[in-house]
């Protein structure tokens, strides 16, 4: 499949995360096809696609937990490909990743188990009381401190995986489908507090399958398909860019006679820039979906054409496109 | 760099003349979380407390077995003494050194037996537990190297091992009372049976790295164990006895050629500590000058007592199976390391010929 994105010569910026025709092959699969990518500081950005699409390789790669076959990747400004001690130190100080299972230690409070990280971070001993106590109390499980892991629920481990990942105050947040398995209520409190931290200026790049999950909360968007990225950048820019090409327009018209109806759908239909038009409703038809291929101009176009064909338009508006809608949209390969 | 983190400490800053590997493994030690992490999951546990006792009963009861069996051997041995008129007077006779050295023996081969049922089985599931468990990826990135981690989950495997050797000191001292045991002796006991519980750890580390199962990497660990200090050891053993065995239809050996056949068979044995441990008890008790080290009077192709070769033999295989495990757990290759070297730097990239994504352009 053709891929989406466009290169032009970067200017000076700084990102936290920039991959350069990144590629993960295990034997003659494909995993990972020539991934380029730019991710700003402070940026949440969701990584979506559907299973096996290769999110979780993309992210152990930036995670240092695999070695890419072909291509390069900048963490912080340092490559992942170096693997000498100092530059793997700092790189691994820079990120904290969350796998997409939380592997929990048995008989071990969960003090204990930010105790242990800690320490396995090389933080200082003296500071570790204190920042656990403001670690828990960031994902509010001050009050089960002294509780074995094995007796929280699925969302109260998930916070603590969340406490674990932020132990040495990473730049970057790697959270591998961080909300699978959780009730309603757990997906809203990490919603809550992934948002606190990027407003604390974290970087955060959170893979997911469910697009809900990710729509209130992405500032940025990468849709990853079969190991290749489709789209990549802001969610706005990805929306402007889309919109470019296919807008979704619903239309709302006065009751017609049923003998009418066939005629008003061919003066739909011969609109300037419309493809398609469905009925969204049975008898009286009153709402229509009108997809258009066009900009705002083209938009305001199709307005004027319609009264003129003295269309008994009673509404006009844009739908807003969401998450779903452009991975739906780049998947299908409207826009390549 | 992200705030909270210390620098890492640099192996053998602090220790200035010790080797690099040495210092290494000191600053791994200290420096570990994972020793205090699986110490505590182990000893919180009520199995430990109640598997120590066991363990010690089993040992008393074998060397109370032990000694009674020297009592009865050393009541006959009174009756023909007194039958053939041969006064003996002091309780630390010839007969009672001999008995009281073969119960040491006999003790620590029990240890010997003991550790190798342990040290592999309290490490070959550490690291693949933690593949089970799936939280070897969130140890991997943090900041402990591999190094780091082989050494902390060798060392926390084995100090329960530690414990039970040490548990078992007091009931090999009482050899003491019947004589025949120096503390040489002693020391080289409890050294054979921890570096046996070094060597089988290490082995179990390395398949417990090498496998994602923990059961794959017991039942590995056990043949790779039963192959090395058992198995192995035997046949070649047996091959080179009838390989070179003198006939009179062949060529008879000069001495030297059969000191230095002798040579490599006791070589190939001293793999086995059980081995080592009985046939040094047997140079200390035959061959005056002898030490638990070195041999005394002898011809300079026997240098070494099996337990020196068997501390040299293990000193190889702890150092090669550590060296396989880290290799292991290093999720990155080597291979990476040269296309890191044609690698340019972020920024430089980022301002010269770095591409930036325009979506769905």
């Amino acid at each position: 499949m053709e891929t989406l994105e466009e290169t032009s010569p970067s200017q000076t910026a700084d990102y936290t995360v920039k991959a350069d025709h990144l590629s993960k092959t295990f034997g003659s699969f494909e995993a990972v096809r020539d991934v380029t990518l730019e991710i700003e500081p402070g940026a949440i950005y969701g990584f979506i696609g559907p299973n096996g699409a290769g999110k979780t390789t993309t992210m152990r790669m930036l995670a240092t937990l695999l070695e890419p076959s072909d291509g390069e990747a900048w963490v912080c400004g340092l490559s992942i490909n170096d693997h000498h001690q100092e530059n793997l130190a700092a790189l691994r100080a820079c990120i904290g990743y969350m796998p997409d299972f939380i592997g929990i230690y048995d008989k071990m409070t969960c003090r204990e188990y930010l105790e242990f990280f800690a320490a396995a971070y090389f933080i200082e001993p003296k500071r570790r009381a204190g920042l656990i106590n403001d670690l828990l109390e960031l994902v509010d499980l001050s009050a089960k401190k002294e509780s074995y892991i094995e007796g929280l629920s699925r969302g109260m481990t998930q916070r603590l995986a969340l406490a674990r990942t932020l132990i040495h105050d990473p730049k970057l947040l790697l959270l591998d489908e961080p909300a699978s398995g959780l009730d309603p209520r757990a997906r809203v409190e990490l919603r809550e507090l992934l948002k606190e931290l990027s407003r604390m200026g974290k970087t955060i790049i959170i893979s997911s399958h469910i697009l809900t999950e990710l729509t209130e909360m992405c500032s940025h968007v990468g849709i990853i398909e079969r190991g290749t990225l489709l789209a990549s950048g802001k969610v706005s820019d990805i929306l402007g860019k889309l919109n470019q090409h296919m807008r979704i327009v619903k239309l709302r018209i006065r009751p017609i006679k049923a003998e009418k109806v066939e005629v008003l759908r061919g003066i739909l239909l011969n609109g300037p820039g419309v493809k398609a038009v469905r009925p969204l409703d049975s008898q009286p038809l009153t709402d229509w979906e009108v997809q258009v291929e066009g900009n705002e101009a083209e938009l305001n176009q199709l307005l004027r054409y319609f009264v003129e064909k003295n269309v008994p338009l009673f509404g006009f508006a844009e739908q807003p496109t969401n998450l779903e809608e452009i991975f739906l949209q780049v998947t299908k390969g409207y826009v390549s | 760099m992200a705030g909270n983190v210390l620098p890492q400490p640099k192996a053998g800053t602090r220790l200035g003349k010790l080797p690099r590997l040495i210092g290494g493994a000191w600053q791994s030690l200290r420096h570990n979380p994972i020793i205090i992490k699986e110490l505590r999951h182990r000893m919180r546990s009520w199995h430990g407390l109640v598997d120590l006792a066991t363990f010690s009963i089993l040992l008393s009861g074998f060397g109370l077995i032990m000694y009674n069996t020297y009592q009865n051997s050393n009541r006959i041995y009174s009756y023909r003494s007194y039958i053939y008129n041969v006064y003996t007077s002091n309780a630390q006779t010839p007969r009672s050194q001999e008995l009281g050295s073969n119960y040491f023996v006999a003790i620590v081969v029990a240890q010997l037996f003991l550790a190798c049922m342990l040290a592999p089985s309290f490490s070959a599931p550490t690291i693949a537990g933690e593949k089970e468990r799936q939280t070897y990826d969130i140890m991997l990135v943090t900041l402990l190297r591999p190094r780091d981690i082989v050494v902390g989950k060798l060392f926390s495997s084995l100090a329960y091992l530690m414990l039970v050797t040490i548990a078992g000191v007091p009931i090999a001292s009482v050899a003491f009372l019947m004589g025949g045991l120096g503390p040489d002796q002693l020391i080289a006991g409890v050294v054979v049976i921890l570096v046996t519980g070094l060597s089988l750890g290490a082995i179990g580390i390395y398949w417990s790295s090498a496998m994602n199962r923990s059961v794959t990497a017991n039942r590995n660990a056990f043949i790779n164990i039963l192959l090395l200090y058992f198995v192995g050891p035997l046949l070649i053993v047996y091959a080179l006895n009838v390989a070179f065995q003198p006939t009179p239809i062949s060529f008879q050996f000069s001495t030297y050629a059969e000191n230095n056949l002798k040579d490599a068979m006791m070589w190939v044995s001293s793999v086995n500590p059980m081995y080592a441990i009985v046939d040094t008890n047997e140079i200390l008790k035959n061959r005056p000058g002898s030490n638990v080290l070195f041999f005394g009077n002898t011809p300079k192709e026997f240098l070494f007592t099996p337990v020196t070769r068997f501390l040299f033999i293990s000193s190889g295989i702890i150092f090669i199976y550590l060296w396989q495990a880290v290799s292991h757990i290093r999720p990155l290759r080597p291979e990476a390391q040269r296309m890191a070297k044609t690698s340019k730097p972020a920024k430089t990239t980022t301002s010269t010929e770095a591409k930036t994504t325009e979506p769905l352009g």
